[in-house]
């Protein structure tokens, strides 16, 4: 064995908690939003295990609203060779940049970015196994995995797949899906260009049909595809990332399950931060980004002929403030985020809470809050 | 086997074997760039070595040391492609979740051979 012990236990963990002000509800809240517990061994130089157990929301008390217990992450890791590896089990495939690296202090602003919240639905894991490698005689990363596919009846109006995922509960293993990435890194730039391709109906062939939906490994599919752009000289970083999301079988979708599923999404994301101590001496270790960020998204750009098409989803944000780095694992951050949205469309609205806020196109948030990362 | 090869970022590339825990590395290595990857094909890490002076050579292992995974040195700085550490040219951590810096190596140039002692 060289370069550390031969079999060791390891335990880390990440966590976040903000407070948040919205203008349209004229309300703030404060809350723990989430504590990560890492565990990992590592049986030899060859296999090892990796784990994630996250709380969300503090705490999970029965029939009450909020608040998630996940494994977030479980998996064999093996070392084929020195530069490749397998993971088998319940792992975050590298799509966008939040999902494989969503810790507190690897991104700017208290909320992880929209796009990679309601696009990408992050964190986004599934089951199954997947290769990564790693190049010598390029600075490139592939990676390629087979995981366990999407649930079209759990897609729910506004979040676009996310409420598809199975996260490693109890998935149909009737459909499956593909993803795959490419990472270049040169010089100051990094690039990456992901996709995925997975079916979304698990029942067994007649009860499909019944449903008049396609089954099969990728029957009735959700397509993604995304790239993106990281840029980094001295205090300099920018960030840019673009998706879409296809479903084409989404009148289907509708058909058997009235979730209002659209035939397409799209969004993009620049981000630029700067740091204002860089180039002071003594800051070895401290930091202080100055950030902005604009995201642009539409969750249903294109809706089939029994869908309803819904303005609000057509969302543009505007992200900006601060995040100190008093040590590396550690972030103190406060940001505004503003938002717009277009029109609500009546036929949408079903019976209305009579004590909501006035709808509103334009809401600001105001976030201040601590993440870190062990 | 002894392979000298060029990356694609500039940095050459060297691969030999351990011996005795010991890789040796010829200092003409270092002709073209004061950075060498050296690739020990029996162990199970990559080594950077950086060249400070024409007699001083510092080697760190290209380990992340969060969670082990391979780091790969891009833009003069050691990424984690795996939960994003970085770490800089002199392997100290400048983004987490990684705490402890990259691992050094006790590195010597004996009669122009650098002796990277891998104990």
């Amino acid at each position: 064995m060289i370069f550390g012990k031969n079999s060791s236990t390891s335990i880390g963990g990440y966590g976040n908690y903000f407070y948040q002000y919205n203008s349209n509800l004229n309300k703030s809240e404060i809350n723990l939003e989430r504590t990560v517990l890492f565990f990992g061994h590592k049986f030899s130089d060859r296999f090892s295990f990796f784990s994630e157990i996250e709380i969300e929301d503090a705490k999970v008390s029965g029939g009450e609203e909020g608040g998630e217990i996940a494994i977030e992450q479980a998996y064999i890791k093996f070392y084929v060779s020195r530069n490749t590896y397998l993971n088998a089990g319940l792992f975050l495939p590298r799509i966008g940049i939040i999902n494989e690296n969503h810790l507190p202090n690897t991104y700017n602003g208290n909320e992880r970015p929209m796009l990679e919240q309601l696009v990408i639905p992050s964190t986004w894991r599934e089951l199954g196994i997947g290769i990564y490698t790693q190049l010598d005689a390029l600075p490139m990363n592939l990676s390629f995995a087979v995981l366990n596919g999407l649930n079209s009846s759990g897609f729910e109006h506004g979040t676009l797949i996310r409420g598809g995922r199975y996260e490693g509960s109890k998935a149909s293993a009737n459909n499956l899906a593909f993803t795959g990435a490419v990472q270049y890194n040169i010089n100051k730039f990094s690039f990456q260009v992901s996709g995925y391709a997975g079916g979304t109906v698990g029942f067994s062939p007649k009860e499909a049909d019944s449903l008049n939906l396609e089954s099969g490994p990728l029957g009735t599919p959700v397509i993604l595809g995304e790239a993106n752009v990281q840029y980094k000289n001295k205090a300099l970083t920018i960030k840019a990332l673009a998706t879409t999301v296809s479903i084409p079988d989404a009148k289907q979708i509708n058909s058997a399950f009235a979730n209002n599923t659209p035939e397409s999404a799209f969004g993009y994301y620049v981000e630029a931060a700067y740091d204002l101590i860089h180039n002071r001496k003594s800051e070895k270790k401290r930091s202080l980004l100055a950030f902005v960020r604009y995201e642009k998204m539409n969750l249903n750009s294109t809706i089939p002929t029994n869908g309803i098409e819904d303005p609000t989803l057509d969302q543009s944000h505007v992200i900006a403030g601060l995040t100190y780095f008093p040590i590396p694992n550690i972030a103190i951050k406060g940001d505004v985020r503003l938002s717009h949205t277009g029109d609500q469309n009546p036929s949408l609205v079903i019976n209305p809470d009579p004590t909501a806020p006035p709808f509103e196109n334009d809401i600001q948030f105001i976030n201040i809050g601590i993440g870190f990362s062990f | 086997m002894l392979t000298i090869l060029e990356s694609c970022s500039n940095i050459p590339l060297y691969k030999t074997k351990s011996e005795n825990k010991i890789v040796r590395v010829p200092v003409n290595a270092f002709l073209k760039s004061k950075y060498l990857i050296v690739i020990p094909l029996d162990v199970s890490y990559n080594i950077t070595v950086i060249k400070k002076t024409e007699t001083d050579f510092h080697s760190l292992v290209m380990k992340c040391t969060h969670a082990d995974n391979p780091v790969q040195f891009i833009g003069n700085e050691f990424k984690c492609s795996l939960h994003g550490s970085i770490f800089d040219n002199s392997g100290k951590v400048k983004t987490g979740p990684a705490e402890k810096p990259l691992y050094s190596l006790v590195t010597e140039l004996i009669n122009n051979e650098l002796i990277i002692n891998l104990k």
